[in-house]
């Protein structure tokens, strides 16, 4: 039996080939965000493969989030693998199944990142200090969801290709995220609300008289600083932390890898029930 | 054939599926195991070094510091610093001073006026000279520049017949810093 090795060449997913190899790459090209409290007070540097703690010059160690990186690392290890394997022999009827195991893991990680350390510092300087309505939130929800019903409508309709069904899917997931975030926000809202009616400062003044605290926490990156202050007998406390915190080198990767995924994911061939009902 | 594929297919997506869910929930299952199902040692770990710092925090305090200031030490100056102060200069005092933390910790100020508590009166100012660092329980020397209120100090000498005995802070302040977290305060606050 001959092989046509140009034709075998010509059908390879090189978009996907790339992203296998930066994801086996991935665990082990650094943290991608770093967060510290003081000088030394609290270091934080973390990805979805690995967290280190320091607090007061000390290492914490949580099994608990270390077993869970481990399980992400083999994860998109293994995934890396069937990426690779599935471009490199896009025709066979595994193909497909493997390449969508692992298509979107790191493109989601990123964005879950990105959200938590917007979202995160959101909530911490706007709700918990209180006065907010839930209107914005609810509002906000609302229209994402309909954005979604009416993008699967719409794709339904009109799309007919299957890269621009897989990439209007990933379009209505993470349009369904920010659903998913408004809800939360607005359960913040009426939390804080509800059981802190005058935010975290009332919380702070019943807790230490004459106490008042400053929330400012930065957003993604960038520097803050948060002040707390109370009454001491007759004298004035006053303690200050700087908050700084930062992306790193190893997301510029995962977004490069992301992009590789995406683009891989979106060449490659149709799975075999889509070819039997062309 | 074909429907044999869509069958293999299928089962594959199930693995696959399977395999994703393990990777999710073994670690979680391996993690709480290997700690014997104790959450507490799980999720934080056996030692908690905020907790047991800031438990450390506690011991500060201007007393643990400087132990009991005896500021009628201050009649035992020399004629030399006398005169300097007499004539609107200042002196350095040292006090030598333990940390009773178990992490570094810089003084980065003190400040503030001596009183007469007998009779209100604002006897001379005083100042750190320089920032200290202190290692973990460490001791080191507060060097204090202090200076006298001339006109003033001299009327209390007079009306007590000599220094005067009860002597105490007001407007003092210290400001410490802790790994870049400044704590700033009226002493006896802190």
């Amino acid at each position: 039996m001959k092989v046509n090795l140009r034709k075998l060449v010509r059908k390879i997913n090189w978009f996907g080939v790339i992203a296998g190899i930066l994801m086996i790459v991935l665990p082990f090209a650094g943290r991608w965000w770093h967060l510290a409290v003081g000088t030394g007070a609290i270091d934080v540097t973390t990805s979805p493969f690995g967290i280190t703690t320091t607090a007061f010059g000390q290492n914490m160690v949580s099994t608990f989030a270390n077993y869970l990186f481990l399980g992400a690392t083999i994860s998109v290890i293994i995934a890396g693998l069937f990426i690779l394997f599935a471009s490199l022999f896009p025709e066979q009827w595994w193909s497909t199944r493997l390449m969508e195991f692992g298509a979107t893991k790191v493109f989601w990680m990123a964005i879950s990142l990105i959200v938590m350390i917007t979202i995160g510092p959101f909530i911490v300087n706007n709700i918990l200090p209180g006065g907010q309505t839930l209107t914005i939130y609810v509002v906000g929800a609302v229209i994402s969801i309909v954005m979604v019903i009416l993008f699967k409508i719409l794709a339904r309709k009109f799309l007919k290709k299957w890269w621009s069904k897989r990439l209007m899917k990933l379009v209505n997931n993470v349009v369904l995220m920010i659903a998913g975030l408004f809800i939360v926000l607005a359960i913040c809202v009426f939390l804080v609300g509800k059981f802190l009616p005058n935010g975290v400062q009332g919380l702070v003044s019943s807790a230490v008289p004459g106490g008042t605290v400053n929330i400012n926490v930065p957003s993604i990156s960038g520097t803050a600083a948060t002040t707390f202050s109370m009454t001491m007998g007759t004298g004035q406390a006053t303690v200050t932390l700087p908050i700084s915190m930062g992306l790193m080198g190893g997301f510029a990767l995962a977004i490069v890898t992301a992009v590789f995924n995406i683009l891989a994911w979106v060449y490659h061939p149709s799975p075999p029930e889509e070819k039997k009902k062309k | 054939m074909g429907g044999d594929l869509v069958k293999k297919e299928r089962i594959l997506g199930v693995l696959l599926f399977f395999l994703s869910l393990g990777l999710t929930v073994g670690p979680i299952v391996a993690a709480f195991s290997a700690n014997g199902w104790d959450t507490k040692a799980t999720l934080l770990g056996s030692s908690n070094p905020i907790e047991t710092q800031f438990g450390d925090l506690q011991n500060l305090n201007t007393q643990n510091m400087f132990g009991n200031l005896d500021f009628g030490n201050l009649s035992n100056l020399s004629l030399t610093d006398l005169l300097s102060l007499l004539q609107g200069g200042s002196i350095n005092v040292t006090i030598p001073v333990t940390s009773p933390l178990s992490f570094p910790i810089t003084v980065k100020n003190i400040s503030g006026n001596l009183v007469c508590k007998d009779h209100n009166v604002t006897l001379g100012r005083f100042q750190l000279v320089n920032e200290v660092q202190f290692p973990a329980h460490g001791s080191k020397v507060l060097t204090i520049a202090g200076s006298v209120n001339t006109s003033a100090a001299l009327a209390d000498v007079a009306a007590h017949g000599g220094w005067p005995n009860n002597i105490g802070l007001e407007n003092a302040n210290l400001k410490l810093d802790i790994y870049g977290i400044v704590i700033e305060g009226s002493i006896g606050s802190i």
